[in-house]
């Protein structure tokens, strides 16, 4: 008898249509997708993605992961797997083989978002219709037997007629926000929030959406840090196919005395296009310069040379060097930055003593240039150059401007933020109609001097008080019923 | 030593009831603590271990006095409680200096509310924890209240903890945008925490698809509290931007 009810009741039943034993015989094509699509609804398929994918993200957080950055550089990423070789032996082979190096971008992890993106497009399509059934024509009708079964019931006694108990139950219904449709032989059916399942549906699309603006991220986000000096005029080229550059007229790092903590990185910053200032704006760690859809945030600073390199008169390199590699030259500690020079096939080593080392050949305030062949690092040339001075080699002439502060700013085009933005809101409104918005239902019906109130919801003591309290109102509706004794 | 003589039943609510007031009185605590050291610092309890550990402690107790005044389950405190006064002696293990906060940090407004529904999110994460406990330990302790009360109260408070981790992890990603342009970087902390979001929807999901419930449900918000604790306490062992604290 509950068997009845609970197919009835129960909202998230799936209705597979039973296949007979026979028809596997003959599978016509229609028949092959129409069981493809079985599989993209079904919440078990479902739910073993979702699992699949916290297994993976899991993996991802136990196991060291070389960033991109890492990945993307030959070398770097020979050095990040000999690390990995000595930490996890023999492992580490089949580990790198199997992505887990680099498991966000790995075509696995790829996969199971593909097919976590399919199999939410396949239930929400496949659950469109029943929440539109069951908003515009729920089921009205029900048994008599219902009102027995039901998980919850009551009954109120009326005097009135079964026609006037039913009007008043209906007028109290609509007061109480109900919807109410009549059924037949003084049944009511009423509900709320009958639309609520709408929230599942903007909770799955929105988290697509989510999918689909990392996907754009990915693909079309740009990234790039750019070295600035701090002062000393110089505009640096942004890249990334815009004619902007940028001009930082100071750098200020400010620490906690006591601790000696960071406290605040401020740039100031000049974005040209052309020749034109498009703005002008101090960046701070939180407050990024926005501009034509690019952002440009505080990313590092520390210190730097300032240098230009000419060919033939036209420049071809005017910009901060960061001495970022250690060396030694003549048994002395020195420190090395490099500048490439593409359109020359070139590359310029910038060295100087590091600091506090006497270097025999390097007087403090100078620096070296050795000029090498970009193709295969042979040495071509080199010269010492004073601090504010120039030096020739050929047609090219080498400047060493200054040495200071730089600052280091990230700059970031992304397309799909916005998008993401869009996803999250939508994805938190979903979530809170689908729980703040739970459908309910309620039947009534008169019958013999007696209202009949029932609901085969599922059990909920929130919804468990309500039903009582509504139980408990619906005595208050009808005159006191003299004992029928 | 001296004996008493009240009856068994008697004592047991009086301990209980005395539990309840002691809960009551230690919230109220936890929050003056809180709100004078935000008064003194400035900006919400996320630049430490510390300020973050009693921010925690105080979620665990704001869930459970919510827990308790809907469903009048003094016994969840055997479970919660404990965490909450772990949490608290952890806090304190930790330096509890008023520190300067970094660059990265300053976004003060953003930071506090991306605590806040952290906070929330794992105070009720732990309430499902301890119902989830309660619910497996039904059968030996035989407690009075019918064991479906223990799995409603676990599935209702992993309704409240799913959504608010939501928007959490979704400040986040705001923040992250905002001071480096880049919303998501699979940062350990921030990944750890998107786990403890998969085991969660996993559980509701577990629930529709499969209809779980009682043990296997169980055991899925207990795997859900262990992840929150890992994604909490990751700090320890994973580096990043995270470790700011
Ligand atoms: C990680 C991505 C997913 C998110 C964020 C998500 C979110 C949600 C939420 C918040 C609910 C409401 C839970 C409740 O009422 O207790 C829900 C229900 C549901 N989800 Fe998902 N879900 C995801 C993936 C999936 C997948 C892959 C499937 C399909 C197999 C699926 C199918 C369902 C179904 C059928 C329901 C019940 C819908 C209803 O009652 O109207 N979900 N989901």
């Amino acid at each position: 008898m509950n068997d009845q009810l609970k197919t009835d009741t129960d909202f998230v039943q799936e209705s597979t249509p039973a296949t007979e034993a026979g028809d596997y015989t003959e599978v016509s094509i229609g028949e092959f997708f129409r069981r493809i699509y079985q599989v993209t609804y079904s919440k078990t398929v479902g739910l073993i993605i979702i699992l699949i994918l916290t297994a993976y993200v899991l993996l991802g957080v136990l196991i060291p992961q070389a960033s991109s950055g890492v990945w993307n550089d030959i070398q770097a990423r020979e050095n990040f797997l000999d690390a990995m070789q000595n930490r996890f032996r023999g492992l580490a082979a089949l580990m790198n083989f199997l992505g887990l190096f680099n498991v966000f971008t790995s075509i696995g992890f790829m996969v199971v978002m593909g097919a976590l993106t399919i199999s939410i497009l396949g239930c929400t399509t496949h659950r469109i219709p029943q929440l539109w059934q069951r908003y515009k024509h729920p089921r009205i009708q029900v048994s008599d037997r219902f009102f027995a079964a039901a998980r919850y019931r009551g009954q109120v006694e009326t005097a009135a007629s079964d026609e006037q108990t039913i009007a008043v139950a209906k007028a109290k219904l609509k007061a109480a926000r109900y919807r109410v449709l009549d059924g037949e032989r003084n049944l009511v059916y009423a509900d709320k929030f009958s639309w609520g399942g709408i929230g599942t549906v903007i909770a799955h699309l929105a988290f697509i959406l989510i999918i689909a603006a990392y996907v754009i991220t990915s693909l079309t986000g740009y990234e790039a840090v750019i070295n600035i000096p701090a002062g000393g005029g110089k505009q640096i080229p942004v890249g990334a196919g815009t004619d902007y550059t940028l001009e930082a007229t100071s750098f200020d790092a400010s620490f906690d005395p006591e601790t000696g903590r960071p406290t605040d990185y401020v740039s100031n910053l000049i974005l040209r296009a052309g020749d034109q200032i498009v703005k002008e704006q101090q960046v701070r760690v939180n407050t990024p310069l926005n501009y034509g859809g690019f952002s440009f945030h505080q990313g590092s600073y520390g210190n730097a040379l300032d240098i230009t390199i000419s060919s033939k008169n036209a420049e071809v390199f005017s910009g901060v060097v960061v001495q970022s590699w250690p060396g030694t030259w003549m048994g002395e500690a020195i420190v090395v930055g490099t500048v490439e020079l593409p359109t020359l096939g070139l590359l310029v080593d910038v060295i100087s003593p590091r600091s506090g080392v006497v270097h025999p050949a390097l007087k403090a305030g100078q620096v070296m240039f050795v000029i090498l062949q970009a193709s295969d690092g042979a040495q071509l040339n080199q010269i010492t150059v004073d601090h504010g001075q120039t030096g020739k080699i050929g047609d090219m002439s080498l400047t060493f401007d200054r040495e200071g502060a730089y600052t280091g700013i990230m700059v970031r085009n992304d397309p799909g933020s916005i998008w993401m933005g869009i996803a999250s809101i939508l994805l938190v409104a979903g979530m809170m109609i689908t729980f703040l918005c739970r459908p309910k239902r309620v039947w009534m019906r008169a019958q013999d001097g007696v209202l009949m109130i029932a609901s085969p919801d599922k059990e909920d003591s929130g919804f468990r008080r309500e039903f009582t309290e509504l139980l408990s109102h619906a005595q208050t509706w009808f005159e006191p019923v003299r004992s029928k004794k | 030593m001296t004996t008493t003589t009240t009856t068994p039943a008697k004592s047991a609510v009086n301990v209980a009831s005395f539990t309840t007031a002691f809960t009551i009185i230690a919230f109220v605590l936890v929050t003056a603590y809180l709100g004078m050291r935000m008064a003194i610092t400035g900006h919400g309890p996320f630049s430490n271990q510390h300020e973050f550990a009693v921010a925690f402690t105080w979620g665990i107790l704001a869930a459970y006095l919510v827990a308790l005044w809907r469903y009048k389950v003094r016994m969840l405190a055997l479970l919660v409680l404990p965490v909450a006064a772990g949490l608290l002696v952890y806090a304190f293990q930790m330096g509890t200096e008023v520190q300067s906060l970094v660059p990265a940090l300053q976004d003060k407004l953003l930071l506090t509310i991306h605590v806040g529904f952290a906070v929330l999110s794992y105070g009720a994460a732990c309430v499902s924890f301890g119902a989830a406990v309660l619910y497996l330990l039904h059968p030996v302790f035989k407690f009075k209240l019918s064991r479906e009360t223990f799995d409603e109260i676990g599935y209702k408070a992993a309704v409240v903890t799913f959504p608010l981790m939501t928007i959490m992890i979704l400040l986040g990603a705001l923040w992250a945008q905002t001071a480096w342009g880049r919303y998501w970087g699979w940062d350990p902390k921030e990944t750890a925490a998107l786990v403890t979001w998969l085991v969660y929807g996993a559980f509701l999901h577990a629930r529709i698809a499969r209809g779980w419930r009682g043990t296997r449900s169980a055991v899925l918000l207990i795997v859900g509290f262990a992840a929150v604790m890992f994604a909490y306490f990751g700090n320890h062992f994973f580096g990043g931007l995270h470790s700011y604290g």
